[in-house]
């Protein structure tokens, strides 16, 4: 049979399915307060406190005027203080306690109501045992990285934050344009699969090359930052990690944020880092 | 405990052997051409209004009144009448297939819905023929979901949702032998060949003792065993895959039949032929190939002693293999990867008619499932320092269930209205949910190795025993009410944790002759074998895990009453059947995305326990099944709820395929005695899909990422997708040709009117787009809807010889 019939035939077959078209579709929304805070070490504590907006209109609008305060189990601690672009922190350093529980409320005159987190303790420093890398041979510098480590038993969820370095000067990082910024936002990893066990993260086809000031660098070594993040911090990232519709794998479920309620969003996240270096040779 | 339950069996056995009754006639119906057994018959006395069915042997049981006469009649053959009886022999009788004119003009003659047990419908495996389908493949298990109740999960595929259970929930029984992954092409069309169809009787809710080991719904499918007289096949050929089937006597006393049925797709074919080949790929000939191979064989084997001892033997394998392969020139880069799905089961059912009244069997039963994904990844580097470098990377998981499993079951007529069956089902499951490996190397020349990194997971092999003992009595008292109660004992033991249940079940009826029929049922069932749904590259699967120290099995009651009618005159069944469904302990997965390839290893850390889920609705049914126009109307109206401790923030939620409405209306039409046509119209509110109920902008902590924006999912399954329509027809010609073949075209329209049926929706979001020194263009945000099956025109071929 001649052969661009049956190649017809296949994508007759195959390739005619899977159409797309626009429909009229209309997705519930109320407006909601929500509030994200994070505890650690370095910062202390920052907490963002905004509004939702409608996912088909173009802008959100920002909540102004909200008031954060910072607790922890015997009582009230301070008021945050708003440092601009809606984010609070307390006036001077905060230093949170290993195992102690802080919580956080959020009120704004706009709602009736006040939103009060649970109760979040840092969790456990999780050293870098070892690390170890391959160079790539189907790249320039790609390398594929190795980052050993202890899981402890119980819940730990893992993210990374990897610093190149040439001639032990800090390259230039995604992160310091923005201090704010939470460096291992994408990426995390729960340990279910590998609970109370020696385990290595690996990061694959990592880039050596950066560009700084219009030339390509090569690092020669990194500063690997491990950091252990707390359930209530790992479940919405999970879940403002959700590959948009259509986007992703579309035969998935996105995770739902599970602190949400009719009234509004607040969670207080918590996490610890520990950090190793590894020369390229 | 075992041996208490084994003893009490013994006890029952001979107690209940040693009660005398008289004139209870046994007897076999059988294809007066075929001499094959014809399953499903309806034997139907006058004068008590009582109707009995044979079994997958062929065999009943009846006691007829004083008088009285009995009719034996089955879809497609012409109705006898008989009024002598000789109650001390095993009777036979032949029934003849009817001429092609008086199929067209069958008369209506079956028993009124008021008298038939609730809970159980047998499916005409003629009306397959009829039911328009994907591609020409004509498949029970989506002929079984335009029943009220029950649903298919996604567009087009052979997965089965019975009043609001989930996939895993159903049992699938091929010959005796439990079905544990039964879809093809990417779950488009049913393992059971229906070639090879004999027999499908599907239960929901009110299922029998003498089945357990799910929450929803049994289907019992039972197989051609071979016509006895003379040799005969048919060919079978379609748009997606062929079929083949050969059948006929071995031996010149007759005694022993066979059947064998083979089907295969042929898409790998057309892609060679389009040029598009694995060997293309390995040789860098082409940059990538995605290729799809199924098939399924089935064997039987059917012999005959006597009238007393018959025994078959049955064997069924099934796999699917997805293959994509990519390759780059450039880098020497080779990517492969094959995930596959395999079945096997081989069954020996053993009958022996120990008297009128008393019969066993035995079934012995090896099945298997298993699935695996393989990974593969080489490169050569011409460019490495001191020769080229090749580095292979492997990435394999795989996963298994066999079962080993004996099975006794005694069927004891104890007189016309009381039919007593017990028996005992003994099944080692042996599991290995998981093993996966992740291996790199690299290596310059032989043996010398640059780089090497081995990593493996593997879950434990469990081995379990899972044990069943029933006892069930259909009854009739007075002829207006009857029922059948049972009770099934079950016990699951692995390792050193074990569970108990007992499962109580009974459908009873009352009946006002020639007005209606009421019937309540109510049963209790637990569930041993739980499954993890896992979705490759779209191959969905279920992987199967057994309970343990924490994963309670699961368990559910189910309370259903309803009324029915016969309009005889029409030939028309009417019934209406309200439900309520509770169910315990259920599982689910949970945390796709940031498990990737780990989400099985230590799968039970993965898993969300202890859900209670509800389901309540109403159904109803009109049903026509024989006439020159037959169909059917069904209508659901259902509610299905889960609700998991610590997710959706402790909220109940709606179940996936929870569709408030289902409307299914099929029609068939004898135009002439050749001509017959098809038509399926189906309607059902949108499914239930978890979207994002607002986003946040410009918050500081994600200013680093690409997408200054993130959506905020709340609420799970909150969304609807839009409402399901679509319209299938069929239409096939018969001719009988001068040397006795028979040839037949048919023609299939899946979803006629083309429409479009969302998969899923995203977002396709807005941008400006600068245009200088005119104004920037302005795209907005707009909803997309995916399809997976436009209107799909088929045609198939098929020569009966």
């Amino acid at each position: 049979m001649n052969r661009h019939i049956m190649g017809w035939i296949v994508c007759i077959f195959l390739y005619s399915s899977c159409i797309e078209t626009d429909i009229d579709y209309t997705f519930p929304y109320t407006e909601k307060p929500i509030t994200l805070g994070f505890l650690d070490s370095i910062w202390g504590i920052r907490v963002w406190c905004g509004k939702t907006a409608n996912i088909l209109e173009k802008d959100a609008s920002p909540l102004e005027n909200s008031r954060i305060t910072l607790y922890d189990k015997s009582g009230f601690i301070e008021s945050l203080t708003h440092q601009g672009r809606n984010v609070f922190t307390t006036r001077q350093r905060f230093q949170p306690i290993p195992n102690n529980e802080y919580l956080i409320k959020s009120a704004n005159d706009k709602y009736a109501f006040e939103l009060i987190s649970d109760f979040t303790s840092i969790p456990a420093t999780i050293p870098i045992v070892q690390l170890k890398y391959r160079k790539l041979n189907n790249s320039v510098s790609g390398i594929d990285l190795f980052i050993e480590f202890e899981d402890p038993l119980g819940f730990n969820a893992y993210g990374y934050f990897i610093q190149r370095f040439k001639n032990d000067t800090a390259m230039n990082e995604d992160y310091r344009f923005d201090s704010l910024y939470v460096p291992f936002y994408p990426g995390l990893q729960n340990d279910r699969a590998f609970n109370n066990t020696k385990h290595t993260l690996r990061i694959e086809n990592y880039p050596l090359e950066t560009n700084i000031d219009r030339n390509n660098v090569i690092a020669d070594s990194l500063k690997v930052t491990l950091f252990n993040v707390s359930r209530p911090m790992y479940d919405l990232f999970l879940s403002l990690n959700t590959p948009e519709p259509g986007s992703g794998d579309s035969f998935f479920d996105p995770t739902v944020i599970s602190n949400s309620s009719k009234d509004g969003i607040i969670v207080l996240g918590a996490y610890s880092q520990a950090s190793k270096g590894i020369r390229i040779k | 405990m075992m041996s208490r339950v084994i003893i009490v069996a013994i006890l029952n056995l001979l107690m209940i052997y040693s009660i005398g009754s008289q004139n209870v006639i046994t007897g076999y119906v059988y294809d007066s051409t075929s001499k094959e057994p014809l399953v499903g018959a309806i034997i139907y006395d006058s004068l008590s209004n009582i109707g009995v069915v044979t079994n997958e042997f062929g065999l009943f049981r009846i006691k007829p009144k004083q008088n009285s006469h009995l009719k034996i009649s089955y879809t497609g053959y012409s109705t006898i009448y008989v009024r002598e009886f000789i109650s001390a022999e095993v009777m036979e009788f032949f029934l003849s297939p009817n001429s092609r004119i008086s199929e067209v003009t069958i008369q209506a003659d079956h028993i009124s819905i008021e008298y038939k047990l609730a809970g159980v419908f047998s499916l005409p495996v003629d009306r397959l023929k009829s039911i328009p389908s994907v591609g020409g493949e004509r498949d029970i298990i989506k002929a079984i979901a335009i029943m009220p109740g029950v649903s298919n999960g996604g567009e087009g595929t052979s997965t089965l949702l019975v009043r609001g259970g989930g996939q895993d929930q159903n049992l699938f029984v091929l010959d005796g032998a439990p079905v544990y992954n039964t879809g093809h092409l990417l779950n488009f069309i049913s393992v059971f060949n229906p070639d090879a169809l004999k027999k499908v009787d599907f239960y929901k809710g009110g299922m029998p003792a003498r089945f357990g080991g799910r929450l929803s719904s049994v289907m019992d499918v039972t197989f051609k065993e071979g016509n006895k007289v003379k040799p005969s096949g048919l060919i079978d050929l379609g748009l997606i895959n062929s079929k083949i089937s050969f059948e006929g006597p071995l031996g010149k006393l007759k005694k022993t039949s066979y059947f064998v049925a083979a089907r295969t797709t042929y898409l790998n074919l057309l892609f060679a032929l389009a040029g598009r080949t694995p060997k293309k790929v390995q040789k860098y000939q082409l940059a990538d190939f995605t290729g799809y191979n199924f098939y399924d064989l089935n064997f039987k084997v059917n012999h005959e002693w006597n009238q007393r001892q018959k025994m078959y033997f049955s064997y069924f394998e099934g796999s699917d293999q997805l293959r994509v392969m990519e390759s780059n020139f450039n880098f020497l880069e080779l990517i492969d990867r094959k995930i596959a799905i395999k079945n096997k089961s081989a069954t020996l059912k053993y009958l022996h008619l120990l008297s009128n009244k008393f019969s066993f069997n035995t079934i012995l039963n090896y099945t298997t499932n298993s699935g695996s994904n393989l990974y593969s990844e080489n490169k050569e580097n011409l460019l490495g320092n001191g020769g080229p470098i090749f580095s292979k990377q492997n990435n394999n998981r795989t996963n298994s269930l066999k079962d080993y499993s004996l099975f006794f079951q005694f069927d004891y007529a104890l007189n016309n209205s009381n039919f007593i069956r017990f028996g005992l089902q003994n099944t080692i499951h042996q599991y290995q949910p998981n093993e996966s490996s992740l291996s790199i190397q690299e290596y310059q020349k032989k043996d010398s190795s640059i780089f090497d990194f081995k990593q493996v997971f593997s879950s434990p092999h469990l081995q379990a025993l899972e044990l069943g003992a029933y006892v069930e009595n259909e009854f009739v008292i007075k002829n207006n009410f009857g029922g059948n109660i049972g009770l099934r004992a079950t016990y699951f033991r692995i390792g050193n944790t074990d569970f108990r249940g007992l499962e109580p079940r009974g459908t009873l009826r009352y009946t006002i002759p020639n007005v209606l029929g009421i019937h309540v049922t109510y049963a209790k069932n637990y569930q041993y074998n739980q499954a993890l749904l896992s979705n490759e590259s779209g191959l969905e699967r279920l992987i199967w895990v057994p309970s343990g120290i924490d994963l309670k099995p699961q368990s559910s009651q189910t309370f259903s009453a309803g009324i029915a009618k016969t309009i005889k005159s029409w030939g028309l069944d009417l019934s209406m059947e309200g439900y309520l469904k509770q169910m315990k302990n259920l599982s689910q997965f949970i945390y796709y995305y940031d498990l990737g390839d780990n989400l099985y290893q230590n799968w039970e850390n993965n898993l969300l326990r202890e859900g209670k889920g509800k389901s309540y609705g109403l159904e109803f049914l009109a049903n026509r099944s024989e006439g020159r126009l037959n169909g059917l109307i069904s209508y659901t109206l259902s509610k299905t709820t889960r609700h998991f401790p610590n997710f959706n923030g402790g909220k109940d939620f709606s179940f996936k395929y929870d569709r408030r409405h289902n409307i299914n209306l099929f029609l068939s039409y004898h135009l002439t005695t050749r001509w017959k046509l098809g038509g399926l119209f189906n309607y059902a509110s949108g499914f239930k899909f978890t979207l994002p109920e607002g986003k946040i902008k410009d918050v500081p902590f994600f200013s680093g990422l690409n997408n200054p924006e993130q959506y905020l999912y709340l609420n799970v399954n909150k969304g609807i997708m839009p409402d399901y329509h679509r319209l299938d027809l069929s239409a096939s010609h018969e001719l009988k040709l001068k040397n006795g073949k028979v040839r037949t075209w048919s023609f299939n329209i899946y979803n006629t009117y083309n429409r479009v049926n969302p998969l899923y929706i995203y977002i396709q979001k807005g941008y400006t787009f600068p245009n200088p020194p005119n104004p920037p263009v302005v795209y907005p945000t707009r909803i997309k809807a995916v399809n997976l099956l436009p209107i799909f025109p088929s045609i198939n071929y098929s020569l009966k010889f």
